[in-house]
């Protein structure tokens, strides 16, 4: 441990050198920054991996399920499980992707499942992002360098290899192919996450591509290479839907696929994840999932939520607004850290006006207990501190669902934060899973 | 019941050549619970007609592709539709449709509006909600865009069939109705009409605001949706900088 210690400048650097970057939004402004890595890891025990593993897994089952119903039969919804008010009001619901069923009928294939452990060792999931989680690259390329400058920490103790995430990535794209290559699509070397798409399609083995490098002719996907339009057949997208395709959603998207909309409903490409996937990962949705472990898989959820109340019905509204001072308040339709308050932190002024926006708005968001997580040590100016941190789990879903035993730990470089994001300013760690 | 002889032609012409063009057609009546099409042809100039696909609202979509270079762009189709009256058995909607799309969310305007209005689940609550949204607006093209939302129209107070549908969808849902915009064509109007339905016990109403009435079997629907923006008659990109003029004929008479 000393050895990586001692390593965390080099590491750093070369971080930097590899582009390793966030952008975030700070004052209205967009700034790219580096994404620092803290040299001790999160060291996750295996019998403590072993049911995490298996409640991601069924977690992640249970949303697939949820999105497959949800755009089908919409059993769940006549059941009276989940109100048609959290499924359809949304934003993330997308009508185009009624009547359909994607490839294989999967819809969530890589799911960042974002955990935070109590301190009495117990887990909770804090939220499922089932759009385009980032964040497997980061712990991927830190491995590697911190394999190259210690490789004794890694002779010394029982990690799981991790490296298999590229094989595991084309696994899941080869599994919904639909005949043709397999590409990773990118905003742009301008998007925040650039450095990861251009890692993973070279782990996958993926051809990294921009808009103009594909086109739809006749309602198939195309790729211009050099030896000229090669046909494709799974689509790993890292743009929103909204973007996604200007014939569709937004028509003055100028990053998107224009038409491939047709050639998915056609059956002619693999898009990963599904359009759509927004409906199943709101923070409205959140509350319903360990019903939906119930509903679909007859268990008992392995993982809990953390304790939420949704203002849309009367009970959890009073106890919302009674309990505002000690609650965290999410706006559904937000991402990334935004839309987070803490009860706590605001004036009597600024309660009120939470109270109001809240009885005005109810649908529009949830409450939740604040949990006090357990802290990880961090290395700060070469001195250990103690710093809230989260764990974002990758779960991919091909032939089989799989948790990749490894993971994105998030940690607030603030003394006092509760919020990890890497849009937030956060830094992040490597998760060490061990084999015995 | 009327039997109904439809033409639909769109021509688009383009300063300059443009090519790569990718664009997703409605322009074909839709078939389904009120409304069968007899015969029927449609056409894309230049390019090839893909299979008709599906938006998920059940509109016929075509997903087309121009690859080559062209200076006009002409699409549509014609044929002959048997339509029913309105409130004919249709299977339950879309959940969706009790919610706002991107142009009908309600402000404060909108919302103010619907708390002042009487409640009631009967279609005569219904009549006079359409004869409230007629007269909350008055008619007149080009104070308003195909962007225009609910809100804006009415609290800009004038707009064409497109923002009274809209104002009179998003005051239906407020008060508790699943309802959907139509875009289609109409006896009697010189280019595609907007109008909206309410499901009521089994069967869709259709209301026309623009006109103070309800609608009948004269009404062809083309596609339907929670807004305008679900079903626009084309929507596409293309490489070029050209300027664009968009010539609309249509045709549509009981026989």
């Amino acid at each position: 441990m000393q050895e990586l210690i001692a390593h965390q400048e080099t590491i750093n650097r070369q971080l930097a050198r590899y582009g390793v970057k966030f952008g975030i939004y700070k004052n209205g402004e967009f700034k790219e920054r580096l994404f620092p890595f803290d040299p001790l890891p999160r060291v996750i025990p295996a019998a403590e991996f072993a049911v995490l593993d298996k409640g991601l897994c069924q977690r992640v089952m249970a949303l697939n399920m949820f999105l497959k119903d949800l755009y089908g039969d919409k059993k769940i919804i006549s059941d009276g499980v989940v109100p048609e008010d959290f499924a359809f009001a949304g934003s993330g619901y997308l009508p185009v992707c009624e009547g359909f069923t994607p490839p294989k009928g999967i819809y969530s294939h890589i799911s960042g499942i974002d955990l935070v452990e109590g301190r009495d060792g117990s887990w909770f999931v804090l939220e499922d992002n089932l759009r385009i989680p980032s964040g497997a690259s980061y712990p991927l390329i830190a491995r590697r360098l911190c394999r190259r400058c210690s490789p004794e920490s890694f002779r010394q103790h029982n990690i799981v290899d991790n490296r298999n995430y590229g094989a595991l990535l084309r696994e899941v794209m080869n599994n919904v192919n639909t005949g043709g290559i397999n590409v990773i699509f990118t905003p742009g070397r301008y998007n925040a996450a650039y450095f990861e798409h251009s890692y993973l399609a070279e782990l996958s083995g993926a051809v990294l591509a921009e808009s103009g490098d594909l086109f739809v002719e006749d309602n198939k996907v195309y790729y211009r290479s050099e030896k000229g339009a090669e046909r494709v057949g799974a689509i790993y997208r890292r743009i929103s839907d909204e973007y996604l395709d200007p014939t569709t959603f937004l028509p003055e998207s100028l990053i998107g696929i224009p038409g491939v909309m047709g050639a998915y409903r056609t059956g002619n490409v693999a898009i990963i994840n599904a359009p759509g996937n927004g409906a199943a990962d709101d923070k409205g949705i959140y509350y319903f999932v360990p019903k939906m472990v119930r509903y679909y898989l007859g268990e008992e959820p392995v993982l809990h939520n953390a304790p939420t109340y949704l203002p849309f019905y009367k009970e959890d509204l009073d106890y919302t607004l009674a309990n505002l001072n000690k609650l965290v308040v999410k706006d559904v339709a937000e991402a990334g850290g935004y839309g987070v308050v803490f009860g706590r932190e605001l004036t009597q002024e600024k309660l009120a006006e939470l109270a109001g926006m809240i009885k005005r708005e109810p649908r529009r968001f949830i409450a939740q207990e604040v949990i006090d997580f357990k802290d990880l040590p961090v290395m700060e100016n070469g001195v250990q501190a103690e710093r809230k941190a989260d764990l974002r789990a990758f779960v991919l879903t091909g032939a089989e669902t799989k948790v990749w035993p490894s993971g994105l730990t998030r940690f607030s470089r603030e003394p006092d934060s509760f919020v990890v994001n890497s849009s937030q300013g956060g830094g992040f760690k490597d998760t060490w899973v061990l084999s015995d | 019941m009327k039997r109904l002889r439809f033409a639909f032609i769109t021509t688009v012409q383009y300063s300059q050549p443009v090519h790569g063009h990718q664009l997703a057609l409605r322009c074909v009546p839709l078939n389904d619970a009120g409304q069968h099409l007899e015969t029927y042809t449609v056409k894309i100039m230049p390019g090839r007609l893909p299979a008709p696909q599906n938006d998920g609202f059940g509109n016929t979509v075509f997903w087309c592709s121009i690859g080559s270079e062209h200076n006009v762009l002409r699409y549509g189709s014609r044929g002959i539709a048997r339509v029913e009256e309105p409130g004919q058995p249709a299977p339950p909607p879309n959940p969706c449709l009790r919610f706002a799309g991107f142009r009908t969310k309600p402000g404060k305007i909108l919302t103010q509006v619907s708390s002042a209005m009487a409640r009631g689940k009967t279609l005569a609550a219904l009549d006079a909600l359409c004869h409230a949204v007629h007269s909350l607006l008055r008619y007149q093209p080009g104070a308003t865009g195909i962007y225009t939302t609910a809100e804006e129209a009415l609290a800009g107070g004038r707009g064409v069939c497109q923002d009274y549908a809209h104002v009179f969808i998003a005051l239906a849902r407020l008060a508790g109705w699943h309802a959907r915009y139509c875009m289609g064509l109409t006896v009697g109007e010189g280019a595609t009409h907007a109008w909206a339905e309410i499901y009521y016990e089994g069967a869709w109403h259709g209301f026309d605001p623009t006109r103070d009435c309800r609608t009948d079997a004269s009404y062809l629907r083309f596609a339907t949706g929670r807004d305008a923006a679900d079903c626009p008659v084309e929507q596409g990109t293309f490489y070029g900088l050209a300027d664009q003029t968009q010539t609309v004929f249509m045709r549509v008479k009981e026989i």
